[in-house]
């Protein structure tokens, strides 16, 4: 007797499911109440577990944590945790920011290089891209940080450029800049004004190039354009900043430290060979093919023009090549941010290094990752931001 | 004039080639020099080094660790199973799709003459000796006991490093000289039968289909095979292998249902899985890994269900939930390289939504991605290398562990343990590559242009 209602019960579910209006609001609020439930649930033990209680930050750090190159970004023993934790961001930068300047630097080279028809060159750079592409980041790393720079020389042996560099199991010591006046801040104003000048000057001047077919140099006129502000206002204020030199000093207690300049800890310089390498193999990979994907008509035409090998590479293919290069870089460069976290392994103060000691400490973990996460969504929207300014600015328009 | 040409010789050829390539203008000239200067003299430090520097008794002496670290060695038949399975798949498919036998024999060829006859009749161990000592001091007459180590080479004709890599080769899961043996004879037969036998029916979906699902079978038997031993005793190599590839064999499932997620109709499907993908690239793997580590009641009961499971499980969760966002990604590009055709076509067929998928969009979009698919699995197998910095005992974990704990033995053999575990990691990842290549080829996927 119950056959028929749940007959008709049935055919009128099917009725519902099958039409479309329906079956989307079933689908969409059961699986919409099932995330949203998730994150409830994620909320709510998040809540239990005192997420908002951010009284940990202002207490001290507790331990200096001195393996930054620039001694500002040093994490002092009393240091209040948040801002321990805004200098490992800071380090985070300052290996990830030189990294993706000397990978890049290296792999348009080897990517130019695999591609010249120099059969001998083109292998040795292929050879290159194979060994560091398959390598573990983190073994490149290591292999620098534990069994390359154990060799180095002691401290008192007083290895290097005497005056100018001097390398040693401690680290490097290297020429920096200092404060010699409290006006610095107004020249790297001033310097700032200078780049913009520069290129204003040297845009002018292409632009005449381009209109009269006179050729007027725009790059060595930004160049110099950059370098009158900077020389003028270095000494209009005074001297502003000045150069250190490292020098190894012997206290009456016998112990040998380095004095003047500053000292690349060893952490940071495996960190920064290691993504350079690794990166620069990516990249290598990254301009060969957006240099393969340039019609070969594009360097006939510019050799029919009598351009040098040199001019045609990077007057007619680079700039098209940059084109299919940046969304690609764009990628790794976000990728070499997330993996310079490798560098904690090696002691180097980056962000979770920093933030790990905090956990061990606190046992703050939802927070303190938390702000990782955040540090790492940010810093990849500027990487972002920034290559898609330039990926807007060179395309065909 | 050229009445009398020159016969053809491969010198002269070769010769010919030369100054058509490396010397044909001064500047190329300039750099073929210099190439092979610094070419020699690097190949000249790394030979010096190799057989006359360095020291490979520590390498040696720990092979077994380097590739399954503390597993109970009568247990190790269960991994040797694994390995021969996967020698019989591996040289089956090598026979019936590639096919290029001369390159093949000879290289398993110089291997088996490398391990069969240069280790043989060598042996290599550490001799301890207790000692007892007396020490005189202040009229005190005290006696001081241990015990000494010392390194001893029984050596056949063959050179160190050469024996050391003989040895490195054959016995890396402590087998002995004969299943080394049987595993390159199986190596050299299972490729003659899959070439003369199997490649007859190489057109044919049947063999293609079981060769794969004895591929993809593979994993979860010799994860199988590991039950009654304890996770432990996993460690080195065969960890690092277990976690690529019980993380990648989950991640492209999980992978594939997020990518089909993000084009799904249902716009609360779509929004969570942007929203996964989205959050789980955002922040680095290795931070991934450590808040699994640290996790412990912080997220309520289910993230005390989880950290109540074994570090190793954990780990392999976060491979394949973290590789599953990225290959979703890359399926999703399969997806959207699909012509509006085909979705229409199969509609026309009046196909149902599930049938649209399996049969007609599917293989296509994932075998345009398979390149690209196994170039993620060669970051998941690099990132494996990340366990050394979450105390797992990895490969890389294994060899700082060697170098801490043997140095009376070997005095600073840094540069050649990390040679070697360079070569373990490169090994597998180089094999990848050339794989993800072939595929390339075979496919012909990026041969649009």
């Amino acid at each position: 007797m119950l056959a028929r209602p749940l007959a008709v019960a049935v055919a009128i579910g099917a009725g519902i499911w099958f039409r479309n209006r329906y079956r989307h609001l079933v689908i969409n609020v059961a699986v919409g109440g099932f995330a949203a439930a998730f994150v409830f649930y994620i909320a709510s033990s998040v809540y239990a577990a005192d997420f908002f209680d951010f009284d940990f930050l202002v207490e001290p750090y507790g331990s200096p944590d001195r393996s930054s190159i620039f001694p500002g970004l040093n994490v002092e023993a009393g240091d209040p945790r948040w801002q321990a934790i805004l200098k490992g961001a800071g380090n985070t930068l300052s290996v990830v920011v030189f990294a993706i300047a000397v990978s890049t630097f290296l792999g348009l080279l080897i990517g130019v290089a695999r591609l010249t028809p120099n059969p001998l060159l083109s292998r040795v750079a292929k050879l290159y891209v194979e060994l560091f592409r398959n390598l573990p980041l983190l073994l490149i790393m290591f292999f620098f940080a534990f069994a390359m720079f154990r060799e180095l020389p002691q401290i008192q042996d007083r290895a290097g450029l005497n005056g100018v560099l001097f390398v040693s199991n401690r680290g490097m010591a290297v020429p920096w800049v200092e404060a010699g006046n409290g006006l610095w801040p107004l020249w790297l104003i001033a310097l700032a004004i200078g780049i913009v000048a520069g290129v204003i000057v040297r845009s002018r001047r292409m632009k005449q190039e381009n209109d009269t077919g006179q050729s007027t140099h725009p790059n060595a006129w930004g160049g110099a354009t950059f370098a009158a502000v900077a020389a003028v206002s270095y000494f209009a204020l005074l001297l502003p900043v000045r150069i250190t030199l490292p020098e190894v000093v012997q206290a009456a207690s016998g112990f040998y430290s380095y004095a003047g300049g500053n000292v690349l800890k060893l952490g940071y310089v495996s960190a920064l060979i290691a993504l350079s390498l690794y990166f620069s193999a990516f990249i290598a990979e990254i301009v060969r093919g957006s240099i393969q994907a340039i019609s070969r008509g594009q360097s006939e035409a510019a050799a029919a023009l009598g351009l040098s090998a040199y001019q045609q590479l990077t007057l007619i293919i680079l700039p098209q090549a940059l084109r299919i290069m940046i969304p690609a870089l764009n990628n790794e460069y976000q990728n070499a941010n997330k993996d310079s976290t490798l560098a904690h392994a090696i002691a180097y103060g980056e962000i979770v290094l920093i933030s790990n000691r905090i956990v061990n400490n606190e046992g703050s973990l939802l927070q303190t990752y938390f702000f990782i996460f955040v540090v790492f969504v940010l810093t990849n929207l500027v990487i972002s931001f920034i290559m898609n300014t330039i990926n807007r600015n060179v395309q065909v328009k | 004039m050229s009445a009398v040409t020159a016969p053809y010789s491969p010198v002269a050829q070769r010769i010919e080639w030369a100054q058509a390539n490396l010397f044909n203008s001064k500047l190329n000239s300039l750099v073929s020099v210099v190439t092979i200067a610094v070419g020699l003299l690097i190949a000249f430090l790394v030979a010096k080094f190799v057989l006359f520097d360095a020291n490979w008794a520590l390498v040696s002496l720990n092979r077994r660790l380097f590739f399954v670290g503390g597993y109970p060695g009568e247990e190790v038949y269960r991994i040797w199973i694994a390995v021969f399975a996967a020698a019989v798949l591996a040289s089956v498919s090598y026979g019936i799709w590639v096919g290029r036998m001369r390159p093949y024999v000879i290289t398993v060829g110089i291997i088996a003459v490398i391990v069969l006859t240069f280790g043989l009749g060598t042996n290599l161990y550490i001799e301890e000796t207790p000692f007892t000592q007396e020490i005189t001091s202040g009229g005190q007459t005290s006696t001081i006991s241990g015990i000494d180590r010392e390194l001893v080479w029984e050596q056949g004709w063959a050179p160190r490093w050469l024996y050391a890599f003989s040895l490195g080769l054959a016995l890396p899961f402590g087998g002995t000289w004969l299943i080394m043996a049987a595993l390159l004879a199986l190596l050299v037969l299972g490729a003659l039968f899959g070439k003369h036998v199997l490649s007859r029916w190489k057109s044919s979906p049947v063999l293609l289909q079981s060769v794969g699902a004895a591929w993809v079978l593979l994993v979860p038997a010799a994860v199988l095979l590991q039950i009654g031993v304890s996770i432990n005793s996993w460690g080195s190599a065969f960890l690092d292998i277990l976690i690529f590839a019980v993380g990648g064999f989950f991640s492209f499932f999980i992978g594939l249902v997020l990518a089909l997620g993000r084009i799904s109709p249902y716009r609360a499907v779509r929004f969570v899985s942007v929203g996964y993908i989205e959050v789980v690239r955002a922040a680095p793997l290795l931070v991934w890994l450590l808040f699994a580590t640290f996790l412990k009641d912080e997220l309520g009961p289910l993230g005390e269900a989880f950290s109540s499971i074994s570090l190793v499980y954990r780990v392999m969760i976060v491979f394949a939930f973290f590789g599953g966002a990225y290959i979703a990604e890359v399926i999703r590009g399969g997806l959207q390289a699909i012509p509006r055709g085909q979705y229409e076509a199969s509609n026309a067929l009046a196909l149902s939504s599930l049938q649209k998928y399996v049969f007609i969009i599917l293989p296509q979009a994932i075998k345009a991605v398979i390149p690209a698919i196994i170039g993620r699995f060669i970051a998941l197998w690099k990132d494996t290398a990340l366990l050394a910095a979450i105390s797992l005992i990895n490969t890389l974990e294994q060899a700082k562990k060697i170098l801490a704990g043997q140095t009376d033995i070997a005095d600073g053999a840094f540069f050649e343990i990390y040679i070697v575990v360079g070569l373990i990691y490169w090994s597998v990842s180089y094999i990848l590559s050339r794989l993800g290549g072939a595929a390339e080829k075979r496919l012909g996927v990026g041969e649009r242009r």
